[in-house]
């Protein structure tokens, strides 16, 4: 902890502030994340009890898909971060650390770009959906809050590719993402030590 | 159309996220081929993702992860493992006997390959290690009867293809089941043969007053299974219904009966939960949208023809897709393969006259199979990451059991009554 305040001192103000802006995001996705899991478990669990001794609960269907929605797209920028996506590596595990680095530089650069360009369509999208004003049939809420979170997915992940950009270009260590130096580092596996 | 093969292709091999694979190929084309229509085809794509993500039917994925997690993290495979390894130990090829029952059962009581790769695993590679046997056959043993998992219920590999083809998918949970039983008694007979021959690791015989004990400890796990293919099979769940009532069930188990659960856990399977649905489905998704596009572009109209041949039979129907979907899960991801193969192939295949039921078990078996396979196999990878071992110790023993599996899918074609027996018992046909 202490080692980690004076490396602290040492980082310029960008630096810093990308640090922080990191725990910040952190916190927040994992909440998210956390919470529509849990929220999810108990509404269907929830939804099995109603049916099996009243009836189901009308709403169910349209928030767990909110919940997924939700999930899904807060997932896909955690997953960005901690290098989680499902690619297949064994290419890039085998060639020589230099041009691992240029190659997971052309990587990030194209999926940066099409991770924005996702975030640019699907904000229209959601801007398209605000000007039709649907309701959703069960709860008559407004259709496109349930699209809010996707061109902020897409957005956040398109960061995080621009930040291992960053972080390999500063650093003479390859990265495969902002937070993680390769992917079997950190790599929590419940059951195996059993 | 040749660029974007070639520019998926190379996305694929040099290491790109599926994810950005599949809609940076769909991007580029839409941007080279149909320049003046881009903004609202793009606008379109993202309506695709969306699609993709939220039929009803795969509320459950993230639940039967959650369960998974959820037993993974706790005592439940522990507990199976001892008990199974009560009665099998004595056996000569006790121990990877015990690996392929428990990876089985596991399988049934997780539905996920990667789980049950690092719970059973876990556990039986140093033991398997301990009674001597090689590492390689160990760790070919492991990953390829974790496959099995793929088969047994709850199967994210059925649910889909059951999503992208519209097909019943408490259906094809059913017909999973003893085509799954089918490859686990062939790994045990290979296994038996193999100790015996090499005569390795034979284990003293449990006395009855143990096995008493470990049933009594082991056997809540077998709730799971009950839950599941009982509820399914008698009509009294749905899938998504049983993914809940397995969720349910695990906290009971782990936090009631077995009182192993803590707070932190629990949050940490909610997070890695979160994970692992926000990675699946927005592959799901993309391959929604890829789907969407090459039904757009008329693939299967140019491509299908000239594949089956004219007039074919239905064997040969079979046999290309087979090796078509055993070929493309050596590449890319089973969930990714199945979901854009599926909607191109299905109609075709089955207006030739094969039960779509079949077809999905048989799917699903190569797509098993494939993610086995070397070189690309994405479970070689996952083993290779949980393990910590080279490569080629991972894949130096798979052979025997890819020859297995392969005997198996032609076992499969030739009496299809193995998967469908069971799904027609519930249909009451």
């Amino acid at each position: 902890m202490n080692q980690d305040r004076t490396q602290d001192k040492k980082r310029n103000f960008f630096q810093r502030w990308n640090r922080y802006i990191g725990h910040a995001i952190n916190t927040i996705e994992v909440s998210i994340l956390v919470f529509c899991v849990a929220s999810l478990a108990v509404l269907l669990i929830a939804n099995v009890i109603a049916r099996t001794f009243f009836q189901s609960l009308y709403f169910a269907d349209e928030i767990s898909r909110f919940l997924v929605m939700l999930t899904t797209f807060t997932g896909v920028s955690y997953a960005v971060r901690r290098a989680r996506h499902i690619r297949m590596g064994a290419f890039l595990d085998a060639m020589p650390l230099k041009m691992e680095k240029v190659f997971i530089l052309i990587i990030c650069t194209v999926s940066a770009v099409v991770m924005g360009m996702m975030a640019w369509f699907s904000y229209e999208y959601l801007m398209n959906a605000m000007s039709r004003g649907h309701l959703t049939p069960a709860l008559r809420a407004p259709t496109w809050t349930f699209y809010i979170i996707i061109p902020i997915g897409f957005g956040l992940a398109c960061i995080q590719y621009i930040r291992t950009i960053i972080k390999n270009l500063t650093e003479k260590d390859v990265w495969q993402s902002p937070e993680q130096q390769s992917e079997y580092e950190d790599e929590q596996i419940g059951g195996a030590q059993l | 159309m040749m660029l974007f093969a070639i520019s998926l292709a190379a996305m694929l091999l040099f290491g790109f996220p599926f994810m950005v694979t599949l809609l940076g190929s769909l991007a580029l084309y839409i941007y080279i081929y149909m320049p003046e229509l881009a903004p609202k085809l793009m606008v379109t794509m993202v309506q695709q993702v969306i699609n993709g993500v939220t039929p009803p039917a795969l509320v459950c994925v993230p639940m039967f992860i959650l369960s998974a997690s959820i037993i993974t993290s706790g005592e439940s495979a522990g507990r199976l493992i001892r008990m199974i390894k009560a009665f099998v130990g004595h056996l000569p090829g006790g121990l990877p006997i015990t690996t392929n029952v428990s990876c089985t059962l596991f399988g049934a009581v997780s539905g996920s390959t990667q789980a049950t790769v690092a719970a059973i695993g876990g556990t039986m590679r140093p033991m398997l290690l301990d009674a001597g046997y090689k590492s390689s056959f160990t760790l070919g043993l492991i990953v390829n009867s974790s496959d099995i998992a793929f088969l047994i219920p709850p199967s994210i590999g059925f649910i889909v293809y059951g999503v992208a083809t519209s097909t019943s998918i408490g259906m094809l949970f059913l017909s999973g089941i003893f085509p799954g039983l089918l490859i686990l008694v062939m790994f045990s007979a290979y296994c038996f043969l193999y100790s015996k021959i090499k005569n390795v690791g034979q284990l003293p015989k449990a006395s009855w007053s143990e096995k008493i004990t470990v049933i009594k400890e082991g056997l809540p796990v077998m709730g799971f299974p009950v839950i599941i293919v009982g509820g399914i099979y008698t009509g009294i769940f749905s899938p998504t219904e049983a993914a809940a009532a397995a969720v349910f069930y695990a906290l009971i188990l782990e936090t009631l009966i077995y009182r192993s659960l803590t707070k932190d856990r629990l949050v940490d399977s909610f997070l890695q939960t979160g994970v692992i649905t926000g990675v699946v489905f927005i592959l799901v998704g993309a391959g929604q949208a890829f789907s969407w596009m090459i039904g757009f572009m008329q693939i299967p109209q140019q491509l299908l023809p000239p594949l089956f041949g004219p007039d074919p039979s239905m064997l040969r129907v079979i046999l290309i897709v087979v090796i078509v979907y055993f070929v493309a899960c050596m590449f890319v991801d089973p969930i990714v393969a199945i979901f854009i193969l599926s909607p191109i192939f299905q109609p075709y295949v089955v207006s030739a006259g094969v039960d779509p039921i079949l077809l999905g078990t048989l799917v699903t078996l190569q797509a098993a199979i494939g993610s086995a396979t070397p070189p690309f196999g994405c479970d070689i990878f996952t083993a290779q990451l949980i393990f910590r071992r080279p490569y080629l110790e991972v894949i130096g023993h798979s052979l025997p059991f890819l020859l297995m599996l392969i005997l198996a899918t032609v076992i499969l074609i030739v009496f299809p009554q193995i998967a469908l027996w069971l799904p027609n018992m519930a249909m009451g046909g």
